[in-house]
């Protein structure tokens, strides 16, 4: 099989501004979820969340934007992780390799519309900003980094960028690219906060997911990219790897538009078929980033769809949007990045917030870290509304 | 690779394998038509009634093109794959949720809320037809053949396991444009009507 | 009572998007959910928005939905009750 590198990889969430950062928060067992300082909704003092702590003038002036108030918040984290990632690889754009990249994005430019612009039934200008805003932050990119090859937006809720970043591994083994920037982003805004609050699955309080008694979600925001890379591209430079996209697969719950099934059909087919597509054995999984939103229906279901396939022998497992949020779709390419972390650290995450497992399993999540194993292979799992479930599995580069 | 059927359903008509089987001559409003062809087609599912305008047609379109198909029989539910892509997203229902957060933020509807995102018209495909297959909803500006041919051949090429396609284009605009073009995309020769799935075939048979 | 039943019913029928039923074709009595109305979660929380929208009833933990919900004639005393 031809193999998958990861060459790069940029980061900015509630935990930190880049990778090491990032690293810091991780270890230190330090949550970035708070009450709301930056967004402006009358549920301020009501919920906590996952931001990043700058403003949209703060994020425009690191990401070299003149006129921030023409961005949104999404396209300002977007172009500050896309390009991080591109100078961790070290990419020529000019030395004649085919560059492409694929994002996600479900808010889109939706903060950017909610603060300048009221929206009466049809004026031109709406309509402007609603066309173009879940691929404007691609089109961004693309300018600043100059890549001019391929690029693809793609929105199936939060597993948009495990979606993209499972699509740029195809499209390295097709060979019809030779490098491809893959992940998402989404900032928070009032669209969202008040979405998921109708919903009646968002936590007050810090969420404990794969707790007996959790009780929602924190939402968050943020952008990751990671930067992947075909043998010829990494054996032209002799660059560092990170390690390797193994498997991925994408399967459908088909039980409800936003609830999980009770079995976790949909869940342990993308398991089953990742972990066959990477030709490994479940038992060769050193650890499990699961999707682990915090809320009764999610975890109930990712937790059957474990048992279905390890029994009750589970891999080491946690929860990152413990200390992130759920970050929509950014989160799988956040997760995926962590995923990298654990590789090439060796460690294990924890699941902060847990007090009582869930009385139904014989199995928890890790609440400590863990950096006594070695960590080949990781496999990250991110589901999303309307069933959209995808695991993909990254392995150590040997 | 084959295209074994195609459906377009726009203001003006909806076509089956290039005839056209309706028209749309009194300009009737997008939820008129539709519940016409909803009627016509004799389908049966409630649930139709309480989707955003992009899932009706996402829906409907599926119903069409699946109609008399038995894809049921013919395959196993993750054998089937549905990819749609769209420009609009999902800019109703958007801008509805949307001026109710501004107006009385704290209670806009909670199904309004759930259709703001265009991947829940797969699903409500998925969970009609109990499809299991991998699933993607890409954006692009307009219709891109090539985006579609490039994204379904690689999923065909890993994805052993899937065996047909449900692709195409799903789009409605704030003005209620709308306009369906579904390919059913089959690795094993179907008897009639047979298009090699290719590029050139994604586009001429493309209905604007 | 009967009033507020006939216009609960006439509210569920528009908010939860009832296409071709009317109101005389509830039973008051009978479940809303799992029955021939195909309601699902989303309709739950819908009605939850109803609640407090309309009847100024705020219902803070989604899982009393259940009881409250179980048929028109279970909202109506409900909301008897809460007003």
């Amino acid at each position: 099989m031809c193999n998958i590198y990861i060459t790069g990889l940029g980061i900015i969430s509630a935990i930190g501004n880049n990778v090491s950062e990032t690293l810091v928060s991780l270890k230190a067992k330090k949550t970035g979820i708070k009450p709301i300082q930056y967004l402006n909704t009358v549920h301020k003092n009501e919920f906590v969340v996952g931001e990043v702590a700058y403003s949209n003038e703060e994020l425009a002036k690191i990401s070299g934007i003149i006129d921030y108030k023409k961005h949104s918040r999404s396209t300002l984290l977007a172009l500050i992780a896309a390009k991080q990632a591109f100078e961790n690889s070290n990419i020529d754009i000019n030395d004649g390799l085919k560059t492409g990249i694929i994002s996600a994005s479900t808010v889109g430019g939706m903060d950017i519309t909610e603060d300048t612009y009221r929206l009466e039934s049809s004026t031109e200008n709406n309509n402007f900003i609603f066309i173009h805003y879940v691929s404007n932050h691609v089109d961004e990119i693309c300018k600043t980094l100059n890549i001019n090859d391929f690029s693809a937006t793609i929105s199936t809720a939060c597993s948009s960028s495990a979606n993209a970043i499972m699509n740029g591994a195809r499209m390295i083994k097709a060979g019809r690219l030779d490098r491809v920037i893959v992940g998402g982003t989404d900032a928070l805004s009032k669209f969202t906060l008040n979405g998921f609050n109708t919903l009646m699955i968002l936590d007050k309080e810090l969420c404990s997911p794969f707790d007996e008694n959790r009780r929602g979600l924190n939402l968050g925001e943020g952008a990751a990219y990671l930067v992947l890379e075909s043998e010829k591209a990494v054996k032209k430079y002799n660059k560092k790897i990170y390690g390797k996209v193994l498997g991925y697969a994408n399967a459908n719950d088909a039980y409800h538009q936003t609830a999980s099934s009770p079995e976790g059909n949909g869940a342990t087919l993308a398991m089953k078929q990742a972990i066959a597509s990477a030709k490994i054995t479940p038992n060769q999984i050193s650890y499990i980033n699961v999707h682990g939103t915090g809320t009764t229906n999610n975890d109930d279901s990712e937790g059957a769809a474990l048992q279905n396939i390890y029994g009750d022998k589970v891999p080491p497992f946690s929860s990152t949007k413990s200390y992130t949020g759920h970050t929509l779709a950014a989160a799988g390419s956040i997760e995926a990045v962590f995923s990298i972390l654990s590789i090439n650290n060796n460690l294990i995450f924890p699941n902060i917030n847990l007090k009582n497992k869930i009385e139904k399993f014989n199995f928890k999540p890790e609440t400590e870290i863990i950096d006594n194993k070695d960590i080949s292979v990781v496999l990250s799992n991110s589901f999303g509304f309307g069933g959209n479930n995808t695991t993909l599995i990254f392995g150590k580069n040997n | 690779m084959k295209i074994t059927k195609h459906i377009s359903l726009t203001n003006k008509a909806l076509t089956i394998n290039k005839t056209t089987v309706l028209t749309n001559l009194e300009s009737e409003s997008f939820t008129i038509f539709l519940k016409s062809i909803y009627n016509k087609f004799e389908i049966n599912y409630p649930k139709y009634f309480k989707m955003d305008k992009l899932s009706k047609l996402g829906f409907l379109s599926t119903e069409i093109l699946l109609h008399q198909e038995n894809l049921k029989n013919k395959y196993k539910p993750n054998e089937i794959a549905i990819i749609i892509s769209n420009s609009s997203s999902t800019i109703d229902v958007d801008s509805k949720f949307y001026n109710s957060v501004i107006d009385k933020e704290g209670i806009p509807s909670p199904s309004l809320f759930v259709y703001t995102l265009p991947n829940i018209m797969i699903g409500e495909i998925c969970i009609k037809n109990e499809i299991r297959g991998e699933i993607a909803l890409l954006v692009s500006e307009k219709f891109n053949s090539n985006l579609i041919y490039s994204y379904l051949s690689d999923v065909f090429e890993n994805n052993k396991k899937i065996k047909a396609c449900i692709t195409g284009w799903v789009e409605i605009d704030k003005k209620d444009n709308f306009n369906a073009n579904l390919f059913l995309v089959e690795l094993i020769e179907n008897t009639k009507n047979n298009y090699t799935f290719d590029n050139d075939n994604l586009k001429t048979n493309f209905t604007e | 009572m009967e009033e507020l039943i006939q216009k609960l019913k006439e509210q569920i029928i528009e908010q939860l998007n009832l296409e071709d039923v009317k109101p005389e074709d509830i039973d008051e009595n009978a479940p809303l959910f799992g029955g021939g109305l195909g309601l699902d979660s989303i309709d739950a929380l819908e009605l939850i928005v109803l609640l407090e929208k309309d009847y100024g009833i705020k219902i803070q933990d989604s899982s009393k939905g259940k009881e409250i919900f179980y048929s028109i004639k279970t909202i109506a005393e409900f909301i008897k009750a809460n007003k």
